[in-house]
């Protein structure tokens, strides 16, 4: 019905020339992109019913997160289709799921934010043993040292997007953890000092 | 009072700074209230144009013959209207959107893409000219197709277009489209204007009645302001008084002349 262009085969040629020196699959992990998006999706849908419920709750009939998780989707489902690297990808939609940690959604949708901390940790632990599995799987049956320029750059490339995807999802998580949000940190914090800084002040050091 | 520069040592006045500095001020001022005058214009005329359906088909024609003759650039049909952002409910609606960000994506690509995506917006807009304007069901293929088919033709430019495709996933969605059907419904209902201009009319009707009553109780009538409602009163309680005033001394004209003359 509509022209259809498709600017890769005219810019980035074809890759299949270039086989990839890695073998192991974001999808054996289950955090490949389209899993990764229907799980925060699913989170996403499972937070703007909880809220909804909870505002009518208090009687607020016209409050509702609607607009804004349902835009929060569509940035989610517009970064799966987009964004080419997988690691990429699922790095951003995960910082791109930060709505769940902010006020009000922390506050009204409680539950999906407890899902959205397990479900950041369960990709970060994925994260983990993929790349475990990889270093793994350069060791036997070849050596790291015995690949050529372009696959040790495939493979240093593919950890640098490892490591950073891990950091996201273990920020994420941390974020999403209920005392995070709090003020106990703080007067943990502030208590110790003052432990310390009076028994300094009284005692002396020794 | 004169003094040196100090950076150059040629005589300068005080009194001149300031009449040069008011100068700059007067000029300035008189060309940024020139110019915000006119850009003022320009930017109500094309709001003007862009809240119906109609003006924005207009736009956006203007706007793919703008790009493809190289008259417009991205900067120029950046804006995203209303019923561009809001989720579609019509047929028509939902065309002009595919169309109005294929076009917008049109004006970043370059070379044979660019003109490939504007011919695709200008297929979106010559369909949303025969497409209905009438509310649909939330899940209606004449909804989501042209949606889906733009967010297909823009996807394989990748991270590009990615505001573009976002908008796009987002009108998709069912709950969005509910949430502004059943605004629509609520607001645009015909029977809720008919109800509407019944009520204003017999405000209207019975204006001159509550006019008369309120110079009497003091009582505001509704929808009028205080200054108005106080200018209005004044002025017929002033006419009122000079004409009684008239009328007693014309009818005590005689006596006062016989008590005069008896004198």
């Amino acid at each position: 019905m509509y022209p259809y262009y498709n600017t890769y085969s005219v810019f980035f040629g074809s890759t299949e020339t270039d086989p990839t020196v890695v073998a192991l699959k974001l999808s054996d992990y289950s955090i490949d992109p389209q899993s990764v998006l229907n799980a925060l999706i699913a989170i996403q849908e499972k937070a703007r019913l909880e809220s909804n419920e909870t505002w009518r709750s208090e009687g607020l009939k016209n409050t509702s997160m609607d607009s804004s998780i349902e835009m929060r989707k569509a940035k989610l489902k517009s970064i799966a289709v987009t964004v080419v690297d997988p690691l990429d990808s699922i790095t951003q939609m995960i910082a791109k799921s930060s709505i769940l940690s902010e006020k009000p959604l922390s506050v009204v949708a409680p539950l999906a934010l407890a899902d959205f901390a397990t479900y950041a940790d369960f990709v970060a632990n994925q994260i983990i043993k993929y790349e475990a599995d990889l270093t793994e799987s350069l060791k036997q049956p070849e050596n790291y040292e015995a690949l050529n320029p372009t696959q040790k750059a495939e493979v240093d490339k593919l950890q640098v997007k490892l490591e950073e995807a891990k950091k996201q999802a273990l920020a994420e998580k941390r974020k999403a953890l209920p005392w995070y949000k709090t003020e106990i940190p703080f007067y943990i914090g502030g208590g110790l000092a003052l432990l310390i800084g009076g028994h300094i002040f009284f005692r002396g050091l020794k | 009072m004169r003094r040196k520069n100090p950076y150059y040592g040629e005589p300068i006045t005080a009194i001149s700074a300031t009449v040069i500095g008011l100068g700059v001020l007067a000029g300035s001022l008189g060309f940024g209230t020139g110019l915000s005058l006119g850009t003022y214009l320009n930017i109500r005329e094309t709001i003007n144009e862009i809240q119906n359906y109609d003006g924005l088909a207009s736009t956006l024609k203007t706007s793919i013959d703008g790009l493809r003759a190289g008259e417009l650039t991205y900067e120029d049909v950046r804006m995203r209207p209303t019923l561009m952002i809001n989720a579609p409910v019509s047929a028509r609606q939902a065309y002009l959107q595919a169309g109005w960000y294929t076009m917008q994506a049109a004006s970043r690509a370059e070379g044979e893409a660019r003109s490939a995506l504007l011919n695709a917006a200008e297929t979106f807009w010559d369909d949303s000219e025969s497409a209905s304007k009438d509310i649909l069901e939330v899940t209606s293929p004449k909804i989501h197709e042209p949606l889906q088919a733009a967010i297909l033709l823009l996807q394989p430019f990748g991270e590009n277009f990615q505001s573009e495709i976002t908008m796009l996933y987002a009108n998709t969605s069912v709950v969005r489209i509910s949430d502004q059907s059943s605004f629509e419904k609520e607001n645009f209902d015909p029977a809720k204007y008919v109800k509407e201009a019944i009520k204003d009319t017999g405000k209207d009707v019975f204006l001159p009645f509550e006019i008369a009553g309120g110079l009497f109780t003091g009582k505001k009538p509704f929808g009028m302001s205080m200054f108005k409602w106080n200018a209005i009163r004044y002025s017929i309680y002033g006419g009122v008084g000079l004409a009684l005033t008239g009328y007693v001394l014309s009818i005590g004209k005689p006596y006062i002349e016989l008590i005069q003359k008896r004198r």
